[in-house]
């Protein structure tokens, strides 16, 4: 079999690059030498073609340590580092630097592991010591190999993409500014606010959503640095970390900035339909305000259910309604992206707890704006026209679901995990009812009760002296609504109470309240055009989860609040600050370092099978058209090799892990124990 | 070269089908050139010539030797020796010589299971006394022998030098003249070091009209059970088109008429192991969504070796084991 490693390092010694490896083998203070017999280590690799000299050193990592590599660089004219210690993730970048202080590409450096890989694993001396030995052989055939490489340098656009006009984005867009950070913020709605809008108190200050929200959005929108586009579409993305360009569809509103009497133009409209700001509880015209304050100020029309009949026109003035702008398209620029795009709330399926059958079910959110003062009943507790007097708050609707129990979502998943906000949503909104109406009885039907956040407890402690009855269920055979055979209540609820021991109960009620749970929105748009990754849970996924909580997986884009699974607005918030301050510091270094070792396409092996093209998952890989090749966007790629993988021409290679890099690597691996040479 | 300035030309085949030596003959007229240029020293097949005419011969006689098929026995590789000794420019034709070929998916077994299968279990064979062939047998007039059949099928260059490789199952016509021509002209040095010929640089899908719409793979269909679109990339309407992982030369001949690729031109330049290039691609390209989907689709994949190695598994790096490796 012919290898094409053998040739490429021909290659080399004919360009009159003969491999002079220096390879420095680590005791670690004994951590290594304990175990390995280093010694003869280092007699076999002396041994090795390409091997120039083999040292040892007790810290290698040491200020001694490294002058040694330095000075022995210099001294013995190598031109190739293998370092043998511990983990790459420790010292890597340690003996990087030492190499290029000896005068050498800091790529031109190959590091063993023995000390996690080997000594702190395996206990036998003499195994030990031929596992180091075939290690440091690895690092050496592929050190002879290497090329010097140079770092990736980016410059960075001054300013920031936020996607998104709920509480996260907007907070996000506030802090950016704040830094003098110039700011565009996009909201698919025509009015900000997201989900917090909706909601009437919040935990666990018991501010009002509204005026929490309207601060905020205050702020933003007398921000200079901002500019805000609501009805604002994402049509496409292209673009890498430092210019992403986004182009977005902005629908036109309808009014304008001269509609002075927004309310006349409003009750002129003969289109009524169903409100979704409430929730479905009440109706609105066509061109609509969803609440008193909102932002912008100016009405929205809703095109789905506008007939064009003009009457709004006639009642608004002259110039307050435009019924013929077209939508336009604009190119956004920007260095990094906030993605904040938020969740939704799950939607009971039809007859899960009576939903939709009954009037009298309802959702958490619909009751918040029941208990709104300026929502669709004023304030009053009167549901289908009936005054409430027993009232039932059901527990973990789409969340905590069970293989077997629940029906699953449309996507054929369930949802298994804590929607984490509903459970002190449902307490604090038991107080909130208690305090008010006093004489309403309310019953808690829960699997499991979480107000694990701090100072949300207080809540449960509070419903629980109010006189709250909590029933606890089993989720396997969770409660059932009916209708009252008497005819007295408009829902009867039957379920088995495990606190008291198994007693079946049935509890008459003329509200449920269903805490539905929270999921990811459709966000396939969003994924296609940035190749975001999705969690089995759908929402979108970080780096890390501890480490690197806020940042994607593709440079240079950050995810603010409830896109990335579950959070309250505290949580969101603070996410969203997160992201705004990684966001920031991108931007102010002006310019980004990334690692050298991206994918390169060899023109004159590319067949144009656009293979590539699919394989990338940051939509780095692109086409030259002219030249029918492929082509890879240095700032895009992470260096991940799935193109390389997927290439059938090999004709993709990438810097640092060539091919016969790695197979010269692999071949000493496998040698038989005996060495035969590079 | 003859006194009468022509090629002393030679053909032979081995582990092969015959079909090599017909595609010879599929150069039409031209024909009627190549015995202008060349005069047919050697050629089994088509005329009476026995191994000693060729043992005769000065080494190095044979200006040109067209050699197709694999080794497979001691005999071919007797051959074959004798040829590269006589031959000033071997070389490998078709994709049996290049690549192992088709004979080659015999390495997946070995020599017991095949002869198993060839004299004992195969419904059309009729041996009540269970005889197998022996390399050796005793006899009134003495030892006969017949050759000895190797543990595995070997591409050319696994035994001789070769100077060039013609590939394609077979090659095409129009390419075979050329090189005749290129050879004869002394366009082309005599020895490039098993550098092939007759085909091109880049993939099928390099030659290929049908429009690639960059989708994923959603299902893999087989030609019997699905009608694909015309003019749209064949392996994206998830026909498992070889085509790019394989070496294009010969004008995507199957492509054109709505037949995937199944590869005879071996791995295209610079990939090592057609398989495993063609199974990296599809990594890319299924959209399995979900691991067990993945699986499913795996195993939806009929006779993968005989479909990602159908022609090249001589020539992969799925390598006959030790135990049955090397010649017996």
């Amino acid at each position: 079999m012919r290898y094409e490693a053998p040739e490429k390092l021909s290659e080399q010694r004919r360009n009159g690059d003969e491999p002079r490896v220096g390879v420095f083998v680590c005791h670690c203070g004994g951590n290594i030498s304990d175990i390995v017999d280093v010694e003869k280590v280092v007699e076999q690799i002396r041994k090795r073609s390409g091997v120039a000299c083999v040292t040892t050193h007790q810290f290698c990592c040491s200020d001694p340590g490294q002058a040694v590599i330095e000075q022995s660089i210099r001294e013995r004219r190598l031109n190739r580092i293998v370092v043998a210690a511990c983990s790459p993730s420790l010292h890597e970048l340690t003996f990087r630097r030492a190499v290029a202080r000896g005068g050498l590409n800091p790529y031109l450096f190959e590091h063993a592991n023995i000390r996690e890989h080997v000594s702190w694993v395996v206990d036998d001396r003499k195994e030990a010591t031929a596992k180091a030995g075939r290690l440091i052989r690895a690092a050496v055939a592929r050190a002879a190999r290497l090329a010097p490489l140079e770092k990736r340098r980016i410059p960075i656009h001054p300013s920031v993409l936020v996607i998104g006009g709920g509480v996260a984005g907007l907070t996000a867009a506030r802090d950016l500014a704040n830094r003098g950070i110039r700011v565009r913020l996009i909201e698919s709605t025509p009015f900000l606010g997201g989900r917090l809008a909706q909601l009437y108190k919040i935990y666990p200050t018991g501010q009002r959503a509204r005026d929490v929200i309207g601060g905020l959005i205050r702020e933003v929108s007398s921000n200079p640095l901002i500019t805000v586009y609501t009805n604002a579409e994402l049509v496409e993305a292209r673009g890498f970390i430092g210019d992403f360009h986004t182009t977005i569809r902005l629908v036109p509103r309808g009014a304008t900035e001269r509609c002075t009497d927004a309310q006349a133009a409003i009750n002129a409209c003969p289109e009524e339909t169903v409100d979704q700001f409430n929730l479905g509880l009440a109706r609105r015209k066509a061109i609509y305000l969803p609440y008193k304050g909102c932002y912008p100020s100016i009405p929205a029309i809703d095109w789905r259910n506008c007939t064009r009949c003009g009457a709004c026109l006639e009642a608004g003035g002259v110039g307050s309604i435009d019924l013929d702008e077209k939508p336009r398209e604009i190119v956004i620029r920007s260095g990094a992206i906030v993605i904040a795009v938020g969740l939704n709330t799950y939607p009971p399926r039809y007859g899960e707890y009576g939903f939709g059958q009954f009037a009298e079910v309802i959702t958490l959110a619909q009751m918040n704006r029941l208990l709104d003062p300026t929502g669709p009943t004023q304030g009053e507790l009167v549901v289908n026209g009936r005054r409430i007097r027993r009232v039932g708050f059901m527990h973990c609707v789409g969340s905590l679901q069970h293989e077997g129990v629940h029906k699953p979502m449309r996507d054929g998943r369930i949802n298994q995990y804590c929607s984490r906000v509903c459970c002190t949503t449902t307490m604090h909104t038991a107080v909130e009812l208690k305090t008010r109406w006093p004489g309403v009885q309310v019953y808690d039907f829960h699997e499991d009760i979480r107000t694990y956040g701090r100072r949300h407890e207080g809540y449960y402690d509070k419903v629980c002296r109010q006189g709250v009855v909590f029933l606890r269920f089993d989720p396997l055979r969770p409660p059932r609504v009916g209708v009252d055979p008497k005819g007295e209540w408009p829902l009867v609820l039957r379920t088995v109470d495990r606190l008291t021991f198994g007693e079946e109960l049935e509890v008459p009620l003329d509200l449920l309240v269903l805490a539905t749970g929270l999921v990811a929105r459709d966000m396939s748009k969003l994924v296609d055009l940035y190749r975001c990754s999705v969690g089995a849970d759908r929402f979108l996924m970080e780096v890390h989860p501890k480490l690197r909580p806020v940042e994607m997986a593709t440079f240079g884009l950050f995810l603010a609040g409830s896109v990335q699974g579950p959070m309250d607005i505290g949580e969101s918030t603070a996410a969203a600050a997160a992201a705004a301050s990684k966001a920031a510091a991108l931007l102010k270094a002006g310019q980004i370092e990334l690692d050298p070792f991206v994918a390169e396409v060899d023109t004159s092996k590319c067949s144009g099978c656009r293979i590539c093209l699919q394989a990338c998952p940051f939509a780095a890989t692109d086409r030259d058209e002219a030249a029918r090749t492929a082509k890879i966007n240095q700032a895009l790629c992470t260096g991940c090799g799935t193109c390389v993988a997927s290439c059938p021409c090999n004709a993709i290679q990438q810097r640092g892990f060539r091919d016969d890099q790695v197979e010269a690597e692999l071949l000493a691996l496998l040698e038989a124990e005996e060495p035969v040479g590079v | 070269m003859n006194a009468n300035g022509k090629l002393r030309m030679g053909v032979y085949w081995a582990s092969s089908c015959g079909g090599c030596d017909i595609s010879l003959l599929e150069i039409g007229d031209k024909i009627l050139d190549l015995a202008q240029i060349a005069d047919i020293l050697f050629w089994p097949c088509v005329a009476d010539f026995k191994y000693a005419d060729v043992a005769g011969y000065l080494d190095g006689y044979l200006d040109l030797c067209f050699f197709n098929g694999g080794i497979r026995n001691s005999e071919q590789e007797q051959v074959v020796r004798l040829l590269r000794n006589k031959s000033r420019t071997l070389i490998a034709y078709g994709t049996c010589a290049a690549d192992g070929g088709i004979p080659a998916l015999a390495n997946l077994y070995s020599s017991e299971e095949i002869f198993e299968a060839s004299y004992h279990e195969n419904p059309s064979i009729d041996n009540e006394a269970g005889v197998e062939p022996q390399p050796e047998v005793e006899t009134a007039i003495g030892t006969l022998e017949i050759p000895r059949f190797y543990p595995a099928v070997l591409k050319l260059r696994d035994v001789v030098e070769v100077d060039y490789v013609i590939p394609g199952c077979p090659p095409q016509a129009d390419d075979v003249w050329e090189t005749i021509a290129a050879l004869a002209s002394g366009a082309v040095p005599v020895h490039a070091g098993d550098a092939r010929i007759g085909c091109n640089n880049r993939s099928v899908c390099d030659e290929c009209k049908r429009e690639k719409r960059e989708v994923k793979i959603k299902e893999l269909h087989r030609h019997h059970e699905f009608r694909p679109e015309p003019g749209w990339c064949l392996l994206e309407q998830g026909l498992l088109c070889m085509g790019s992982a394989t070496r294009g030369g010969c004008g995507a001949l199957c492509p054109k008429v709505g037949m995937r690729c199944e590869g005879c031109y071996g791995p295209p330049p610079g990939a090592t192991d057609q398989g495993a290039s063609i199974m990296g691609a599809l990594g890319a390209l299924l959209d399995a969504g979900t691991e067990a989907r993945a699986q499913e689709m795996v195993a939806e994949i009929a006779d993968p070796t005989g479909t990602f190695y159908r022609f090249s598994l001589a020539s992969s790096r799925l390598r006959v084991s030790s135990d049955r490796g090397g010649r017996r």
